[in-house]
């Protein structure tokens, strides 16, 4: 078993990570922090085998993606989030969406991606996971890991594409 | 040139194949750049957006468990909590041999026959005077170090903390 200092170190620098990746699946703050919670608990009490797994990261976000789902189904969030309303949120009477605006909208384009596209984006976009670990965490491996990190982030430019040229309003 | 380069970067990071150190190229780009060729508009939207939810943090400090802390029944219970209890205890302890004392004393006018000295540690009738009191030194003892291990680690993760 590795020290108490290394077990820290780790914890703590995957804490914004964990919560960030929780609150991309389920879309709610509490229900991510309590995941958060769950999620260390588990990690203590599987300490040894995280931290000397060759993907500790990995495991620990293995770990949240499927905690987080479980939660996701219990709550059977149904959203559907339809582009005119999204584009009614960012408009500003006038058809005109600032850089801002559109960097919300973006976020929430990327909500409403299928889930193994939206997890690979998020843990390489926003966390910068090398290809390698983002397969571990998804259960993939390294070509579909890119293919759907291509499709993702061409779905994304399309409909901002699409919102940009016809404007909004 | 840069902007040729820029856009082979943009072409290759839509396909998923640049590298980490490529796409922060391209992030810095955008992030030095407001005046931006209106094909790169859509892609700088999006580099905007994973900075803003890189940003996002919980909003309550979730407690993460570690070596300082003991499990009972599913229960956490940290160093602390645990010289909170043992200090409990000395403290009931403590009064409990002054009560005993104090009705010993009425109880000796009446019966002399019953020792000088009485109280009940951890359920045992102890008569012994120097005995409880080595036992009492051997209890506070063991608190005082607890506070100071516990104490210790406070520092440790407070200094963590402070370094994230």
């Amino acid at each position: 078993m590795k020290t108490e200092t290394e077990y820290i170190e780790f914890v703590s620098a995957l804490h914004d990570t964990v919560y960030r990746l929780a609150r991309s699946i389920i879309g709610d703050d509490v229900e991510a922090e309590d995941v958060v919670q769950d999620v260390f608990e588990r990690v203590w009490r599987a300490r040894d085998a995280v931290l000397e797994s060759d993907y500790p990261r990995a495991y620990v976000c293995r770990m949240v993606r499927n905690l987080a789902i479980d939660r996701q189904r219990a709550k059977q969030r149904a959203q559907s989030f339809s582009l005119s309303e999204r584009s009614a949120g960012v408009s500003d009477g006038e058809g005109y969406i600032n850089t801002k605006d559109m960097a919300t909208l973006t976020i929430k384009l990327i909500e409403q991606l299928p889930e193994r596209q939206r997890l690979t984006i998020h843990m390489r976009d926003v966390e910068g996971y090398e290809i390698e670990e983002i397969a571990h965490i998804l259960e993939s491996d390294e070509a579909s890991v890119r293919v759907n990190l291509s499709r993702a982030r061409k779905s994304v430019r399309e409909q901002l594409i699409k919102i940009m040229s016809y404007g909004v309003g | 040139m840069e902007l040729d380069r820029i856009k082979i970067l943009i072409d290759k990071y839509f396909e998923g194949v640049t590298s980490l150190d490529e796409e922060q190229e391209i992030a810095a780009y955008f992030a030095e750049n407001d005046d931006i060729p209106e094909q790169f508009k859509s892609a700088k939207a999006m580099f905007e957006a994973f900075g803003k939810l890189r940003s996002e943090k919980p909003s309550a400090e979730v407690h993460t468990p570690s070596m300082s802390d003991r499990r009972i029944g599913g229960i956490t219970l940290n160093r602390r909590w645990w010289a909170g209890v043992a200090a409990s205890v000395v403290l009931i302890m403590g009064v409990s041999i002054a009560i005993l004392n104090s009705r010993n004393a009425d109880v000796e006018r009446v019966n002399a026959t019953t020792p000088e000295f009485v109280c009940h540690i951890n359920g045992v009738r102890v008569e012994d005077e120097q005995l409880a009191y080595a036992e009492m030194d051997r209890i506070l003892a063991n608190v005082s170090n607890d506070i100071q291990v516990a104490m210790v680690e406070i520092d440790n993760i407070t200094n963590y903390t402070k370094m994230r």
